[in-house]
This record gives structure tokens, sequence and C-alpha cells, in this order.
């Protein structure tokens, strides 16, 4: 069973994710900052992580800069409800910090649970 | 006896002193009244600087004189008629042949110079014809004297007198003329007194002294009379030397009054013209202020929404997660599925309304790819032609050579949709025309200066316009706040415009708006033409007409020449750029094989446009030219200094108007 880490500072769509997640049959566990994370990936590293981007401690954006470099072969979903960075955006800037999926929230289910499920089974 | 304190003791050289003061004084020789009047002291001719003055002098006394002359001689034969009388009383033996010289020689001759003076050529005898008549009368007198004597008649010598008078006063004989006459009869008297009529000696003496006497008194009579005509001529020619200075000054002021109320008038004009200037740029700073001022509140609005939106969106996620996993969980026949897709529903609004909201704070991701304008503003107009009430017309004039731009098609399809939306809104109760207009225009620096967001360069402009209700200044500034809106509750979000502002700012371009309350709005929209876009996936018919000529491009903006080289570079020409006339016209003479087009910018310093392709002309008659020019009122004076013929183009540039100009005019023969 494919693992999953889910990092949001935001308590409700953490759980939610992990319910949707579970239902869709992976193994789904959840950290609600960059920090905690990364302990995580670190301790028990995932198939696949799917992180916000604003969030307190380590944001998602230097958790994907970090771990693009430590981490090459870890797949990543950046997801973020919008706030202001720069002209392009915030996922704008996580995919070309190494996403490979970039979702705005709020996700669309089935569109989402579909791309979890071809990005991991797709061989990098 | 007393001693006199003083003796005053006059000798002769002091009498003659005062005696010869006296004479100039009675002449008027003096310095005082002929003051610096130069003329001859014995023939009172003018001479030294006067000289010239004395023929129009004796021009001006000969028609003084000629009509006291015929009176004088009217005069003359009066008394010479009359004397006859005298004769038949005293010498009544000689009274016959008294008489045949009075009226058979004397009268005749007078006569004669009478009629004659009615003549033309009379003017240049008279002072000769003078001297004749007095001498001829006198004459007559001297042999009545001489045949008088013979009865002892002694006295007809005093007739002599009378000639005197008469000659040199009332004939207006010139003195030297008379004097000349009066001694010839002095002569002649004394020659048939002495030797013909032998006159006793104190008679002789006695009537010398009379008639010599009478003949200086004549003399000096004569002199002083001339004198005084001499010195009113010269007098008067000094008045009119004086009085042409007075013109010539008069004039001079006149001219310097003129000059000066020019000077004032243009001084007074380029016054005028910089408080206009100060007027208008007062003006569009103010309106650059208000554009400033709505940038800015649409700006902080933005980031406010974007922050609220940020957290609607995290709000939404576990909404629309669990209402989707619940929808999914539930029996087809659960109560609870109707409950469940209407909290789905509801959240999936919100998310739109929040999309929407990002996209007016430009929180969106965008992804720009090549997009073919114009086809998506067809697109558009085919969309709403289907909904739309046949009471509005919609119009369209698309440059075709806009070709392809780098955006995200849903944006622009975002933006003219709800600009389309908006013009047919205001226009729904009474109908009316939605006019689109695309091409594409080469910003300069005044545009920038009045469109805030505006760089110098090239931009695609879409102008809709409507013929609605249009809108007060009020709402005008106001239009592109979100949540902003005119219509009734219900009919839109009032995001459309804000949507279409956080767009068009997204892209670096800009976004006007013009409205006439009653009579319909206008707007427009700049969107950067770019160049560096993927060449590769533009069609052929896409492009704009291309070529590989030299052109000079001559503009004292910096900004124009270094965007006219990057446009007409991209266009496939080779292209020297220059900021000055005189250099453009040097770099000219040393090259001119070397440049088949010239383009140039038609008001510059030193040298207009039209002058210096004039210029290029002479040196090359094949040259092609192009003037921009942004008054084409100005055009029709300059057309002369062109020899032969030549291309405008209006500023603001539309790119596709420009390379084809370029084209033809290259391709001409």
């Amino acid at each position: 069973m494919a693992k999953i880490l889910v990092i949001d500072d935001d308590p409700s769509i953490l759980t939610m994710l992990k319910k949707m997640l579970e239902k869709a049959g992976y193994e789904v566990d959840i950290a609600c900052n960059g920090s905690e994370g990364l302990d995580k990936i670190e301790c028990c590293p995932p198939d696949l992580l799917v992180t916000d981007i604003v969030m307190p401690e380590k944001e998602g954006l230097e958790l994907i800069f970090y771990l693009r470099r430590k981490n090459p072969g870890l797949k990543i979903i950046a997801i973020s409800g919008g706030g202001r960075f720069n002209y392009e955006g915030y996922l704008t800037s996580a995919k070309h910090l190494g996403a490979d999926l970039i979702f705005q929230k709020p996700l669309v289910h089935k569109e989402f649970v579909q791309a979890v499920s071809d990005l991991i089974n797709t061989k990098l | 006896m007393p001693t006199p304190d003083v003796y005053y003791q006059i000798d002769s050289q002091t009498m003659m002193n005062i005696f010869k003061n006296m004479l100039i004084n009675f002449l008027g020789l003096s310095p005082e009244s002929s003051g610096s009047m130069t003329f001859n002291k014995l023939t009172l001719s003018f001479t030294g600087y006067l000289s010239n003055y004395e023929s129009e002098f004796l021009n001006d006394y000969y028609v003084k004189a000629l009509n006291p002359f015929r009176f004088s001689l009217i005069l003359a034969m009066i008394f010479y008629g009359a004397f006859a009388l005298l004769d038949a009383a005293t010498v009544p033996e000689l009274k016959k042949i008294f008489w045949l010289i009075r009226f058979a020689v004397v009268f005749p001759v007078l006569l004669s110079v009478f009629a004659f003076t009615y003549f033309k050529t009379f003017r240049r005898y008279m002072q000769l014809l003078i001297t004749c008549i007095m001498f001829i009368t006198g004459f007559g007198i001297i042999v009545m004297i001489i045949l008088g004597a013979r009865i002892y008649n002694y006295s007809y010598y005093a007739g002599l007198i009378l000639i005197f008078i008469f000659g040199y006063t009332f004939a207006k004989a010139r003195f030297i003329y008379a004097s000349l006459a009066g001694w010839l009869i002095v002569i002649a008297y004394e020659i048939s007194a002495i030797w013909i009529s032998d006159t006793p000696f104190t008679i002789l003496i006695n009537n010398n002294f009379f008639f010599i006497s009478s003949n200086i008194i004549g003399m000096l009579i004569g002199y002083s009379l001339e004198l005084s005509s001499r010195r009113d001529f010269y007098m008067r020619k000094l008045l009119e030397l004086e009085q042409d200075k007075v013109k010539a000054v008069n004039s001079t002021l006149e001219k310097r009054v003129i000059e000066r109320t020019r000077q004032l008038t243009n001084t007074n004009l380029k016054l005028k013209k910089e408080i206009e200037v100060r007027v208008r740029s007062e003006k569009e700073r103010s309106e650059l202020e208000t554009q400033l001022f709505q940038l800015k509140k649409i700006e902080t609005i933005g980031t406010l929404a974007g922050g609220i939106a940020h957290d609607f969106n995290n709000i939404l996620t576990p909404i629309l997660g669990y209402t989707d996993m619940a929808l999914e969980e539930l029996p087809e026949e659960s109560t609870l599925r109707f409950d469940m897709e209407q909290i789905n529903n509801a959240a999936v609004r919100g998310k739109d309304l929040v999309q929407q909201i990002l996209t007016f704070s430009r929180e969106v991701n965008v992804e720009r790819k090549p997009v073919k304008l114009n086809q998506i503003v067809v697109e558009v107009i085919n969309l709403l032609k289907a909904s739309l009430p046949h009471e509005i017309e919609i119009r369209k004039s698309i440059d075709s050579g806009i070709g392809i731009i780098l955006a995200d098609p849903v944006h622009i399809h975002q933006i003219i949709m709800n600009l389309c939306t908006n013009a047919i809104h205001a226009m729904k109760n009474r109908g009316g025309i939605l006019d689109i207009k695309v091409d594409s225009v080469m910003v300069d620096q005044k545009t920038t200066k009045k469109i805030n967001n505006l760089k110098i360069g090239i931009y695609v402009r879409i102008r809709l316009s409507d013929t609605g209700h249009g809108m007060d200044r009020r709402t005008k500034e106001r239009i592109f706040e979100p949540f902003f809106t005119r219509k009734e509750v219900g009919s839109g979000s009032g995001l459309g415009l804000s949507v279409v502002h956080g767009i068009v700012s997204n892209y670096n371009g800009a976004i006007t708006v013009e409205s006439t309350p009653g009579k319909g709005t206008l707007f427009t929209v700049y969107l950067p033409y770019n160049f560096s876009g993927p060449v590769n996936e533009i069609k052929s018919s896409d492009l704009l007409p291309r070529g590989v000529e030299h052109i000079l491009f001559v503009d004292d903006e910096l900004d124009i020449t270094f965007m006219g080289k990057k446009m007409l570079e991209n266009l496939g020409y080779k292209v020297t750029t220059k900021t000055n006339s005189s250099e453009a016209f040097e770099e000219f003479k040393r090259n001119p094989g070397k440049y088949s087009l010239l383009v140039t910018d038609q008001t510059m310093p030193k040298m207009l446009g039209t002058e210096l392709a004039g210029k290029m002309r002479k040196i090359n008659p094949d040259l092609k030219v192009i003037i921009i020019t942004g008054y084409i009122d100005k055009l029709s004076d300059v057309t002369k200094s062109i020899n032969g013929s030549y291309e405008i183009i209006l500023k603001p540039i539309k790119l596709s108007e420009f390379s084809k100009v370029i084209r033809k005019v290259l391709d001409e023969n």
C-alpha cells in the first residue's frame, strides 16, 4: 500500500484529506507544519507528499526546495488556497521549485484523487 | 571847464567799420539774418553746399516773378503812354516823333514780350528780356532827351529814374541783370548828354546827381530784394529739411512702435501658450493622480480580497471534500442526498467567486502561450450573437495584422466577454451599437504620460464602445472596484470589470474608460505586443509584411528610435537610428547609396523631417521617404520642401499599418 504524508496547518483540511485518501486506499500520515512533516519524512519516507504552502514554522516552498535536493525521488503535490507572494503566485513557484503537481484549493475531489493515483503509479 | 572822463576817439577806420556794418545790416548780409547761407556777394548766386539749389531757386523765382512781371509790363505801358500827354504839353513841336518812339517802337516791344510771357521758352529768356526792355525803354527816353536838348528841355532824364524804379523793383529782374541794364542806361545817357546833346555843365551835374543816385539806390533795393528772396528760399529749404528729418524720425518711431507691438504680441502669444500648456499639464497631472489613486485603491482592495480568498479557499476545501465524500457514500435513495448536493453546489459557487476575486487580485497563475487574439474576439462575438437581442447591433473592425500574442486564452476570453456583457447590459433597454476594434499601436511618451502603467512600446489595442446609458464621473472612477455594480441585485456579482482590470494589469497592460452619460462608453484595453513570442508557431499569413532593406530611422526621442529599431529589425530590416537630424544628414552624406528608406519624425529641433528628406533627396533622388507626424494639419505647409512623393504615418503608430506602408513604399517604382 502506497504511503502518503499530508502536511497542512488547517486541522479540518488535514482530517478531510486523510479520510479522502484513506478511502482511496492509501496509508496516510499527517503533519500540521513543515518541521513536523520533515521529521516524519526523515523517520519514515512516504511515496507521496501532499503539502500546503502557507504554514507556520517551515512553510511549503522551503520544504519543497529542501526535499528536492535531499530526496529527489519523492513525489510531491503542492496545494494552496492562494495568498500573495509574487505576480506568478505560490503554486507556480512551487512548481518551479520541483513540485510534481499543483492544486488550487478548494480541491475537486475526483480530480485530485485521480491525480494522486496517476502520480503514484508513475515511475520517475 | 569840466573835463570829460572819457574821450571817444573816432578815427576814419572806425567810421568805415560803422558804415560797413550799417550797410551789411541794410542789405541783410549780417550773419544773424543770413545764417549759414553761402552765396556770391556780387551775383548773389548760391555757392558751396547750396550751389545745387541754384537752379531750383531760379525756377522758384521765375514762378513767383511771372505775374508781377506781367503786371509791371502793363503798368510800364500805361505810364509810357500817359507821358505822351506831357510830350504834348511841354514839347509840342517834338510831339510827333516822341509819340512815334513811344507807340511805334517801345509799345510793340513791351506787347511782344507780354505775349511771349505765355510761352514756355520765356522761362529761359526772362532775365535777358527784362534787361533788354529796361535798356530799350531807357534808350527811347535817351533819344527823347537828345531831341529835347535841341529845344533846351533837359527834364526828360527823370523818366530814366522811373525806369530804374520799375527795373529794380516791379519787373522782378535779378540784381545782376538790372544793374547791367541800369549802368548801360547811365553810360548811354552820359554819351548822349555830353557828346550828342551838349548839355550845359550845371544841368549835367544836377541831372547826374539825381540820376546816378537813383540808380545806386535802385541797385541796393534790387540787391536787398533778391537777397531777401534767396533767404526766404533758403529758410524754406531748411524748414523742408527739418520737416523731412522730423518725418524720418516719425517714421522710425512708428516702425519701432510697430516692431515693439509685434514683439509684445508675440510675447503675449507665447505667454498664452505657456499658460495653456501649464493648464493642460496641470489637468493631466490631476488626471494621473486620480488614476493612480484609483489604482492604489484597487490594489489595496485586491490585497485584502486576496487574503480573504486564501482563508475562504481553506474553509471551502473541507466543505467540498466532505460533501463529495458524503455524496459518494450516500445511497441514491437517501433523503440526505438532496441536502448534501445543495451544500456542495453552494460551496462550488463560493469557489467560483473566490476564483474571480483571485483573478482580480492577480493571484491566479498565468500561463502564457501563443494566442490568436483575433480568433478569440470573433469567437466571443459569435457566442454573444446567439443570445443578443436584435435591437443591438455588433460591429467589428479587426486588424488582421495583429497575429499572435502571448497570453492565457481564458483571460483574453474573460476580458472581451466581460466588456461585451457590460456593454450589452448598458444597451438592453433601448438597443444600440456595440463596436469592437482591434489594432496595434506604438505607444509614445505622450500617451504614457496620459495613461498609468503604459511604457513606450508596441501594444495591442482593443477598443470596445457602446451607445448605452453611459455613466457619470463618480461611477467612472469606481468602475474597476470589486463588488461595485450598478446592476440590480442578482444580475451580476460586481466583479466583472475588476476582474478585467486584474487580468490587464497582470499582463502589464492598461485599461481606460471614457463615458458620457446618455451617449455611451468606450473601454480601451492595451496589452503589450510580445515580439519575442514563439515565431515558429506563427503561420506566414499571420505575419506582418517583412523585408531586408536598410532603413534610416530618425526621431529626436531616444525611446522612440530604440523601439523603432527593435520593431523594424523584428520585421527583418537593417536599421540605423539617429536622434539628431544634422547627424542623420551627415551619416546619409557619407553613405548615400546604403539606405533605401528614410523614416523620420516631422517635428524635430533644428530641421523638420520634411526638410531633412528634401536635402537627402537632392543627394539621392531615389530615396524613399516616410514621415511620422502627430499633426496632420501642419503637413500641407511642408509638402513643398520634399522633392517627390512620400508617405505619412500618423501617431500613434499602428504596427500593422506601419509595416504595410514600409513595404508599399519600398516596392514602389
